[in-house]
């Protein structure tokens, strides 16, 4: 274990980049191309980081590593607590994975304002991983709220005609869940005195406490995740965000949630969670039902898969709350794997739009003829969406639903029906976009360039290698999580 | 060596994906072909091997999944069983690829053809060789994916593209039971690994679940999940939609695929399983019961259609049923035997009907063929092998599996055993008139539209005539030879060893003059002579008939209505469900009721307080004062 | 004896005396450049000395002019915010005047002498004191409205202003006088004491209750609390615009100073009637506030608004009757002056490159992103803040009010100060929509000089980076917040 403040160096890195890219001089010819260099060497360093936390990561141990702990406000005794576990590492690494992709990705665009834009991402960034490391009630919610912030511009800047629409709904929806959550945190604080998570933990609330704080928690974390039917703002900030945000808002921001009800809800309020799970097994399945027969639908690429990803959402909640070994172990998997998965079929759609400027699928066809890498890698990724045995998707969902199955057998079938329709609106998007006979539309279309095509084999190999070899993954979270289960 | 059969085609198809750019279409083809070869060479020293030592055959390459007390490792676990269907299927795949180098020799993406192939193969030895449920599943869904890919393999055909959703779509509705399955026995045996499982059944054999408050015996709800899955991939009653149309296919891969090997999985995972299905009486019933009403539906079906392809498909079907019924009674090493003979003449089949369309220019209407058999001699007499075959001639390997499965269906105490014993005597009948009313109408009687539009129809190149050669000398001899493995004695030990049950006193003793066996034969003697009459000599019978049972010949065209069914009760409904679902509920309620509806009323209110700022002073001092005297009245109030 | 009096007044004695060397300047110079920038130099400075006693004001709690006045730490802290408030809103005003043309040496003396009465209000510990302070304040800020004479909004606010302003400070004296006349006292401290003996309140409730209620609506006016808000809108938008910065900081916080003061000291003894009505009010204010701001067009109105709604806040941090809602008040007032004036330096810069009017409508700021991202930014960055959101600094002083109102359990408040801060982000972020959404480029003219420069920046800097000194901050507060 080393005593440097590792983790801090995780949020300094971004707050660095930003004020270079702020001390730049924009009369520079090659100043775009420097501010994409900056955000890129920020973000791997940052990457690089992470991956010596991995390496430095203790295994064998349940609570809290690499904890740093330094007063903010005294008077309220609020301290700049961090520290991770197995919960939290795996997103991390997801985020600072994510982000570099997200800035390659837009390396050979001409994106207007393109400073702002990585700003915004480094922000995000900064705001995503405090929120993952933070161990105080208070500075999780400054950076759970502050994250909005960035996002609000991504969609609203770099969006489509519908942005402002999409990013106020946005904005002001979770603004809404989190605000519910501070009344929360406030309780829990005057409750226990403190707002350091690890007291916390020891003390055991009040049934009927529970009920309410478990309800706030629950506002803004089923607004994030999303849950049906608090789902209203994802298909049109999604389908108005670009390629870089959607990939940013389902690969990470969806996991707040997920990551919220692991972290707090299961282990602060169990007795509430005893109390809901029927209530959120009902969510969550209608979650998984509903949404894909709309995803079913669907007539905009973007917007198919957004709703997939709500249903992808609906068996993380099943496998939290199912609360056993498989189930929770599922459901974590399963966040990541959506996190990868759901992060490459969106980086595909927007190869596929930036290049005709159309979203819906119909416009398509027979498009495997002109670009069959594509094609390829489409696939593979939707092998992963559609939970194929041998790609992460299955793993996540397969242990849920033994999970679940645990739970009630009806359940686990309901969820199954959801693995069915799942292949449906998959393979029929990809069968309309990229089989059937070429319509004109796409007569000069070009296949994907150099950038992409390592972005995306990347992501196969991920998509690959977690799904033959999962226990790379699981054996991170494997302590923690059992953890909960015994308590 | 088990390592280089099994993951020889895997780098067969990373070598013909990578290589597709560089090497030369015929090449690649040339070299998956030979990577094949080796590995179906080296599966018959590995079955040798086993039937020779016979031990089992167990190599741990890695773990897989770990979660709580589920444990599942990466495994080639070759038995007995597994080593029949791998060199089973290596041969026919080796000679299918032998046979593709000419049929796919015009087609442009001959490299993505083979990879898929290869990909195939290997996903089915790896289906065959697993020693765990999850690894099976795996397999599995891994050879409906080549499947898919390869029934939509010409992308650009619309139906070709439906017709793989459709059958991917209708696998996943069985494999999703099979899932289940697989989480209940995991429940209950808190593993998945056969040798665990088989080990520890006695102790769980009368547990009984609990499913919607009412109480089952656990092992036969496995039992119904595992045979819900098997279904699906073996197109059983129910589950069959998807078959037919997976003829839009290459014919090699209808073939290869839809017809010698993975369609068979269903009856290899009921098999592997024998010893659940043994202990619960009410599974083994209903698989019986199911494979009977297979076999006669799609016998049945087969008599009226009229493309080739799909007639051999339907008789797939209905050659399924018998395993069903085979493996329902118990005889799980007859249905694997079945199973081995059925692959062969089958296959001849689809090649020989595949080497027909190509002659005929991708003709598939037989109304439209005819008199061919002076121009394609050689198709006609391997067609005419493979018919004979399949039909159950005796001394042609047919003959053995299915007279066995028949006549021990008489000698079994089941229920349903007379009832099953009439029903495959019929579909016996039935199976050897479709099958020569296509003979007939393919190479006899007189030329049809086609064949008079292309003058010189010549035998196809010997790439494609080979395979169907070596495939018809197993058609013929394959029973005769290969009987012992499953039937006798000498090998029950091999078949103990592989965990399959074998009951060699339900089988009765096989002559060739008891009166069953002549009766069976004498039966399908007649349909063939039949089926010449009515189809060639006195073509009015055949309107006759049909006039005179219009209302049932007009069912059976229409496949008894299932895919009208189908598409009407629930793919129109669920689309027109998703689209309510999402504009009204979605769009119309919840955004209108919820962010939309209350800004809005934010608007509203906002409105509304905003129209009191009139800009006239004494409002305001109006105001002023009446807030003062509200205040007031407040503190008065609290007195 | 009285030299130590007026020690005690040091720094409202300087303000005067500025004030009116500035007067008498005035009358015999022309209002030429040069002597209108002298007399702007004398006014920083007069302010700055004063600024210098005040922070270096040491006799606490020692009353002066027979219980006239009494510095407090509480009064303190006041006049330091309203000193430094009033520096900064001399500086923004300079240009602004002085590009209108109508630069006079009237103003800073106005400037100055609402500013002396706004500190003899907070320092006052008798209403006597405290009314002669309001109305010197007032009478001035009735003239600043209409300073822009020829501007027919800017004399129209005026008039409403004054004609209110002057219904209200009737009101607010009524009830002053009938709390003298039945308590004899017109000290803060002889008030309460008398109010203590509960048989004596009992008896002549209805008097007591009634003076109360027309003083606490005299304040109420002044802060804008709902329903005593009408004027605040026409008023902010019509008046010029550094006067109207002047007005939503500088009288507020001297109004919010002295209603803690009086509710606190010779009313504590009714808290249970003054904690209903601030509850009534502080809701209706938050939601009047919060609603109405959405649908204006012009930003000094929602401006206007939007500082309804946080008064409401404060009243929520007022209500609470206990130290750290006093506390968070203070915390909110000064981030609140630090913003609202950050905010308003940034709208003394932009102008319409056509006629060079100064920009008030929401929609004209569409393409400020392309022509000053500077000014963009800090305009986000203040309005984030104004919204509550985190990491700003307004994030803090949200928390610390709803801290302090779910610490005395009033969760009803809470959500619903919770509700109107979301629906009050969504008129925020409408601005911050149209300068870097909107794809509309308007014409515009950024000039920033550097004293404009300096106090963006460091408002934006303070607002951004607040969490790493809130400690010291709020350890600060605490300090100051002893009302007595």
């Amino acid at each position: 274990m080393i005593n440097i403040p590792i983790l801090s160096f995780l949020l300094i890195f971004p707050l660095v980049g930003i004020f270079v890219i702020f001390l730049l001089n924009k009369k520079d010819e090659k100043y775009n191309k420097k501010v994409k260099e900056i955000g890129l060497w920020t973000t791997l360093i940052n990457l690089i980081f992470s991956l010596i936390i991995l390496y430095n990561f203790d295994l064998t141990e349940s609570s809290f590593q690499f904890v740093e702990n330094i007063p903010i406000i005294d008077d309220l005794g609020v301290y700049y607590y961090v520290g991770i576990d197995g919960i939290s590492l795996p997103f991390i690494l997801l985020t600072t994975f994510l982000i570099p992709i997200c800035i390659i990705s837009c390396w050979n665009k001409t994106i207007k304002d393109i400073n702002y834009l990585i700003i915004s991402f480094l922000t995000i960034e900064l705001f995503l991983i405090g929120l993952f490391i933070s161990l105080d009630l208070f500075i999780f919610y400054i950076f759970f709220e502050g994250s909005l912030i960035p996002m609000f511009f991504i969609i609203g800047i770099w969006g489509g005609t519908n942005r402002t629409y999409a990013a106020y709904k946005f904005f002001l929806y979770s603004l809404f869940g989190s605000m519910l959550l501070l009344l929360g945190i406030l309780t829990i604080y005057f409750y226990t005195g403190t707002s350091n998570f690890t007291l916390i933990n020891k003390v055991d609330f009040p049934f009927l406490l529970q009920l309410w704080l478990f309800l706030s928690f629950f506002a803004s974390f089923a607004v994030k995740l999303p849950m049906w039917p608090f789902h209203t703002w994802l298909p049109d900030a999604h389908v108005e965000a670009p390629t870089e945000g959607s990939v940013i808002l389902s690969g990470i921001l969806l996991k707040l949630g997920g990551y919220g009800f692991l972290r707090f809800s299961l282990p602060l309020f169990p007795d509430a969670v005893e109390f809901f799970t029927p209530f959120i097994f009902f969510l969550s399945i209608t979650a998984i039902i509903y949404i894909s027969l709309i995803a079913l639908v669907q007539t905009d690429i973007k917007k198919l898969i957004a709703y997939s990803s709500v249903a992808h959402m609906g068996f993380v909640t099943l496998g939290i709350f199912s609360r056993n070994i498989e189930g929770l172990h599922g459901s974590m998997f399963q966040m990541i794997s959506h996190g990868i998965v759901s992060a490459a079929l969106f980086l595909c759609a927007g190869s596929l739009i930036e290049r005709k400027e159309k979203k819906n699928i119909s416009f398509y066809s027979g498009l495997w003829k002109k670009m069959p890498f594509l094609g390829s890698f489409f696939f593979i990724f939707i092998l992963g969406g559609i939970a194929f045995p041998g790609t992460t998707g299955f793993i996540g969902e397969f242990l849920i639903l033994v999970g679940i199955f645990k739970v009630k057998f009806y359940l686990a079938l309901l969820a199954g029906t959801g693995i069915i329709l799942s292949a449906a609106y998959f393979l029929r998007l990809y069968g309309r976009i990229f089989f059937g006979n070429i319509n004109s539309n796409i007569s000069s279309i070009s296949d994907l360039n150099n950038y992409e095509i390592a972005i995306f084999s990347l992501l196969v190999f991920l998509v690959i290698l977690l799904g033959i070899y999962p226990d790379l993954l699981i054996k991170i979270y494997e302590l923690p999580i059992n953890k909960l289960i015994i308590n | 060596m088990a390592f280089i059969v099994i993951f020889l085609p895997l780098f067969s198809f990373f070598f013909c994906i990578l290589f597709s750019k560089v090497l030369s279409s015929k090449l690649l083809s040339i070299l998956s072909t030979i990577f094949i070869s080796i590995s179906a060479f080296l599966s018959f020293f590995l079955l040798k091997n086993i039937v020779i030592t016979n031990k089992n055959l167990s190599i741990f390459i890695f773990k897989w999944l770990g979660s709580g007390e589920l444990l599942t490792n990466w495994t080639i676990t070759i038995d007995f069983l597994s080593a029949i269907m791998i060199s089973m299927v290596t041969l026919i795949s080796f000679l299918v690829q032998f046979y593709s180098i000419g049929y796919m020799k015009n087609d442009k993406s001959v490299a993505k053809f083979f990879s898929y192939l290869s990909l195939f193969t290997f996903f089915m030895i790896f289906l065959v060789s697993s020693g765990n449920l999850l690894q099976l599943y795996f397999g599995w869904e891994g050879v409906g994916l080549c499947s898919y890919l390869l029934i939509g393999f010409w992308y650009h055909k619309n139906v070709a593209r439906e017709a793989a959703l459709k059958a991917f779509i209708v696998n996943r509705i069985g494999d999703l039971f099979l899932v289940l399955g697989i989480i209940l026995i995991y429940l209950t045996f808190n593993s998945i690994n056969f040798n665990e499982i088989f080990l520890n059944i006695e102790n769980v054999s009368n547990q009984s679940v609990k499913f919607f408050n009412l109480e089952f015996n656990i092992i036969t709800i496995i039992c119904l999940f595992l045979l819900l899955g098997a279904m699906g991939k073996s197109a059983q009653l129910g589950l069959h939609t998807w078959l037919p149309d997976a003829m839009e296919g290459p014919t090699p891969v209808s073939a290869l695929i839809h017809a010698a090997t993975m369609v068979t999985a269903g009856v290899f995972l009921i098999c592997k399983m024998s010893i659940f299905f043994n202990y619960s009486v009410v599974a083994s019933n209903i698989v019986i019961f199911i494979g009977a009403l297979t076999a006669i539906f799609a016998a049945t079906v087969a008599i009226t259609q009229n493309d080739i392809k799909r007639i051999i498909a339907y008789s797939t079907c209905s050659q399924l049923g018998y395993m069903f019924i085979a493996a329902g009674l118990s005889l799980y090493n007859v249905a694997i035997f079945h199973l081995i003979t059925h692959a062969f003449f089958k296959a001849l089949l689809f090649l020989g009907a595949g080497s027909v369309i190509h002659s005929l220019h991708n003709e598939k209407d037989i109304k439209k063929m005819g008199g061919l058999w002076k121009k394609i001699p050689l198709t006609y007499i391997l067609m005419l092998i493979g018919s004979l075959s399949l039909s159950g001639i005796p001394f042609f390997s047919g003959y053995f599996s299915k007279e066995i499965i028949i006549n021990s269906s008489l000698t079994s105490n089941l229920i349903l055993s007379n009832f099953v014993y009439a029903l495959s005597i019929f579909v016996a009948l039935l199976t050897s008139i479709y099958s020569f009313r296509l003979i007939i109408f393919v190479f006899h009687g007189k030329a049809g539209e086609t064949s008079r539009k292309f003058p010189n129809i010549k035998e196809n190149s010997i790439t494609m005539i080979f395979p169907m050669i070596i495939l018809s000398l197993f058609a013929i001899g394959a029973g005769y030879f290969f009987k012992d493995f499953f039937v006798s004695e000498n090998f029950v030990s091999l078949w103990i060893n592989s965990n399959v049950i074998i009951d060699l006193n339900k089988i009765p003793h096989h002559n060739f003059f008891s009166f069953h066996s002549i009766f069976l034969t004498t039966l399908i003697f007649f349909g063939i002579l039949f089926s010449f009459y009515i189809f060639l000599y006195n073509k009015n019978t055949v309107n006759f008939l049909i006039s005179h049972f219009h209302k049932l010949y007009v069912f059976f065209k229409n496949k008894w209505y299932f895919d009208a069914l189908y598409e009407n009760l629930f793919v129109k409904n669920l689309f027109k469900l998703g689209n309510n679902l999402w504009v009204l509920i979605d769009n119309g309620i919840i955004d209108k009721l919820g962010p939309n509806g209350l800004a809005n009323i934010t608007k509203k209110i906002s409105r509304l307080l905003a129209s009191f700022q009139t800009g006239y002073i004494y409002h305001y001092a109006f105001s002023l004062i009446i807030g003062m005297a509200l205040l007031m009245t407040m503190i008065l109030f609290f007195l | 004896m009285i030299l130590n009096d007026f020690n005690l007044l040091s720094s409202e004695i300087i303000l005067l005396f500025t004030s009116l060397i500035i007067l008498i300047y005035g009358i015999f110079i022309t209002d030429d450049e040069k002597s209108i920038k002298n007399i702007f130099y004398l006014t920083i400075f007069g302010l700055f000395f004063s600024l210098y006693f005040a922070l270096t004001f040491d006799q606490f709690d020692i009353y002066g002019f027979n219980k006239l006045i009494l510095n407090t730490h509480f009064s303190q802290f006041f006049k330091v915010l309203i000193l430094i408030g009033s520096i900064i809103v001399c500086f923004i005003s300079y240009n602004y005047f002085n590009h209108l043309g109508i630069l006079k040496s009237e103003y800073f003396f106005l400037i100055l002498l609402s500013c002396l009465g706004i500190i003899i209000m907070i320092s006052s510990s008798s209403i006597l004191s405290m009314y002669i302070g309001l109305e010197l304040h007032s009478i001035c800020l009735y003239i600043l409205a209409a300073y822009r004479k020829d501007y027919l909004k800017s004399a129209e606010s005026g008039v409403k202003y004054f004609i209110l302003g002057a219904l209200s400070s009737g009101i607010l004296l009524y009830g002053l006088s009938l709390i003298y006349g039945i308590t004899g006292a017109t000290d803060f401290i002889e008030i309460s004491n008398k109010l203590k003996d509960v048989s004596y309140v009992s008896n002549n409730i209805l008097i007591i209750s009634t003076g109360f209620v027309l003083v606490l609506s005299g304040l109420f006016f002044k802060i804008a609390a709902v329903p005593f808000h009408m004027w605040a809108p026409d008023v902010y938008e019509g008046s010029p615009t550094p006067v109207t910065a002047f007005f939503t900081t500088i009288p507020k916080i001297g109004a919010i100073a002295i209603l803690i003061k009086f509710l606190n000291i010779p009313f504590e003894s009714l808290k249970d009637y003054w904690i209903q009505i601030l509850y009534i009010v502080s809701i209706i204010s938050m939601i009047l506030g919060s609603t109405v701001a959405i649908n204006q067009k012009n930003i000094k109105r929602l401006l206007a608004y939007s500082s309804i709604n946080h008064m409401g806040f404060i009243i929520l941090g007022i209500l609470t009757a206990n130290q750290i809602g006093i506390q968070s008040v203070l915390l909110y007032l000064s981030i609140y002056l630090i913003t609202i004036l950050g905010i308003f330096s940034c709208l003394l810069c932009i102008k319409d490159e056509k006629n060079g009017h100064y920009l008030e409508e929401i929609n004209s700021f569409s393409g400020l992103l392309k022509k000053n991202p500077f000014l963009s930014f800090s305009l986000a960055v203040l309005l984030i803040s104004l919204a509550g959101i985190p990491p700003m600094a307004g994030f803090f002083s949200k928390l610390y009010i709803l801290i302090s109102i779910v610490e005395s359990k009033f969760y009803l408040l809470a959500v619903i100060a919770v509700i109107t801060s979301v629906i009050s982000a969504f008129y925020y972020l409408k601005i911050i929509k149209v300068i870097f959404f909107d794809t509309s480029e308007n014409k515009i003219f950024c000039e920033i000089t550097f004293s404009f420069k300096f106090f963006i920046l460091s408002s934006v800097l303070l607002t951004i980076f607040f969490l790493f000194f809130a400690s010291e901050v709020i350890s600060l507060i605490n300090k100051y917040s002893i009302i007595i």
